[in-house]
């Protein structure tokens, strides 16, 4: 099984191409504001390089956030129109379980990304990827309270983190055996909604 | 001759939408997933809703248009879309789409400016002849457009501040008229009388317009009627708008036109569904032998046949893009 990994969620792209836990090509480069330009060229380059072609893949999984709106929805659309155009199979990964693939000494790892204002999107993992506690919205504070965990995160907070190193075949094989999604269905994972749905519903509970 | 196909995205705003357009003028199918029940109440559209929805709808969209059409991507020539002007969100969603379908299927990659979709939906009407001029009234844009030749745009005059459509839209919501406000006031403004005193907004020479001011008058007025307990009477307010705008609109298109010399004009553009300006450039191009095309409703509003229709015109003159084509929020049309 031949897969495509992409990833533009975050402050790095990733270009992976796998043949099943295999790594046969991986990209990972600086998310700058050129990502719009960049993205399809990195995946036309990554095919090149390999000397393969898009339509031999089986498989993408796209990483569909929490992270940049506007990034994630980048790799989504390519990636939902790859696999719908293309009839490949598609699976959406989470990119704080990317992010906490990372090894680490400790049992448990908490994936972080600022969403400013104190708010932080996390998810906590074990050492084997299993859920801990599922991806959320939520205040930084009541996190830090967690014990003999590493806290996992490219963005700076007052408290001490690791960056990520992204262990993709370890990605795969816990998810290899998920079901495909159809690519319609498929969308970003935000975590989030929009200021405008959040404002319009409090006034209407207002009312 | 061979049968040239171009395959459209139109992702500019809060429409998501694909159509296959034959030579520039024969539409084959098209599709039109419009989000303006969804931005309805919020007054207008907001970007970011906009964009979650393009993203859910894009791959079937695609998908619809190929099977309405009963084509294969084989079938089709070159792969257009809208680049730009418009929300950078919802533009970005239409933009990677068709360049995965350029890249997947190795297909010409055609960048269309969307003002330029507008003024070629009349092509789908019938072939456009030149030279002409193009009036472009929609919510985000008022030009007046002289065209030499095919897919040749010289912009002569141009807003300065807001654009006719939005005017409708800020005057509608001062007079509590649901979104979109630009129809109901064209259909308020049949009813009523040129009662109240609006200014003519920049009544010169140039062919730029400026509609910020008029639709501060309409506002001070409103708030200086309810302050003295008078009633606004609001079809006679909607008229005595209208009738500004259309006053200032045809009396510079026709000037350009007499300018220019040119005996054909045309109308593109959302505004151009409104009827009390249609109806006033009819009587006038008739009485000045001006021949007047402006497209079916359907293809005033956004859409992906337009891009098709201008999208041929601009693949025939070697227009194409690499894989690097980014969406722009504003660009002049060239």
């Amino acid at each position: 099984m031949i897969s495509l990994f992409l990833d533009s969620s975050s402050h790095q792209i990733v270009v992976g191409i796998y043949r099943d836990l295999e790594q046969i090509y991986l990209n990972i480069e600086k998310n700058d504001n050129q990502l719009s330009e960049r993205l399809l060229p990195m995946i036309h380059a990554a095919f090149d390089a390999v000397s393969m072609k898009i339509n031999q893949i089986d498989r993408i999984y796209i990483v569909n956030g929490p992270g940049s709106f506007t990034g994630i929805r980048i790799g989504v659309t390519i990636a939902k129109t790859i696999a719908w155009a293309l009839k490949k199979e598609i699976i959406p990964i989470s990119e704080l379980e990317l992010m906490a693939s990372t090894h680490t000494e400790t049992m448990k790892n908490i994936a972080l990304i600022d969403a400013r204002r104190n708010y932080v999107y996390a998810g906590i993992y074990d050492d084997k990827l299993n859920v801990i506690q599922k991806n959320s919205y939520r205040l930084l504070d009541e996190l830090l309270k967690e014990k003999d965990a590493t806290f996992i995160s490219m963005d700076t907070f007052d408290f001490e983190t690791t960056f990520p190193k992204y262990d993709i075949p370890k990605l795969i094989a816990k998810h290899q055996n998920d079901k495909p999604m159809n690519p319609h269905e498929v969308k970003p994972n935000y975590l989030k909604r929009t200021e405008a749905e959040e404002n319009y519903d409090s006034r209407s509970n207002q009312e | 001759m061979k049968d040239t196909y171009i395959f459209a995205i139109e992702s500019s705003c809060d429409e998501t939408s694909a159509s296959i357009i034959k030579n520039g003028s024969v539409e084959i199918a098209t599709v039109v997933l419009s989000q303006m029940d969804i931005h309805a109440r919020y007054g207008g559209v907001v970007p970011e809703i906009a964009s979650r929805h393009h993203i859910e709808n894009i791959t079937m969209v695609l998908e619809e248009v190929l099977e309405k059409a009963n084509m294969t991507m084989d079938e089709i020539d070159a792969i257009a879309v809208t680049y730009g002007p418009g929300l950078i969100g919802s533009l970005l969603i239409g933009v990677q789409a068709a360049k995965t379908l350029a890249y997947i299927y190795n297909k010409p990659l055609v960048p269309v400016h969307h003002i330029a979709g507008h003024i070629y939906a009349n092509n789908l009407v019938k072939p456009m002849e030149f030279p002409l001029i193009a009036l472009v009234i929609s919510g985000g844009h008022t030009e007046l457009i002289y065209m030499k030749e095919d897919y040749s745009f010289e912009k002569i005059g141009g807003t300065l501040d807001d654009a006719v459509g939005e005017a409708y839209d800020k005057v509608a919501r001062v007079l509590d008229l649901p979104y979109p406000g630009g129809p109901k006031i064209d259909a308020l403004a049949l009813e009523g009388k040129d009662t109240y005193p609006l200014p003519l907004p920049l009544n010169d020479d140039s062919f730029d317009f400026s509609f910020s001011g008029i639709k501060s008058a309409v506002i001070n007025l409103v708030h200086n009627e309810m302050q003295r307990g008078n009633t606004i009477r609001t079809a006679d307010l909607a008229t005595s708008f209208q009738e500004r705008v259309i006053e200032i609109l045809t009396k510079k298109t026709m000037h350009a036109l007499e300018k220019y010399h040119v005996k054909h004009l045309i109308i593109a553009g959302g505004v151009s569904a409104n009827k009390g300006i249609r109806n006033r450039f009819q009587e006038l191009c008739a009485e000045k032998n001006i021949e007047l095309t402006i497209p079916e409703i359907k293809y005033c509003t956004d859409n992906a046949a337009m891009i098709g229709a201008a999208g041929y015109y601009a693949y025939k003159l070697g227009r194409k893009e690499d894989l690097d084509l980014n969406a722009k929020a504003t660009d002049i049309l060239k």
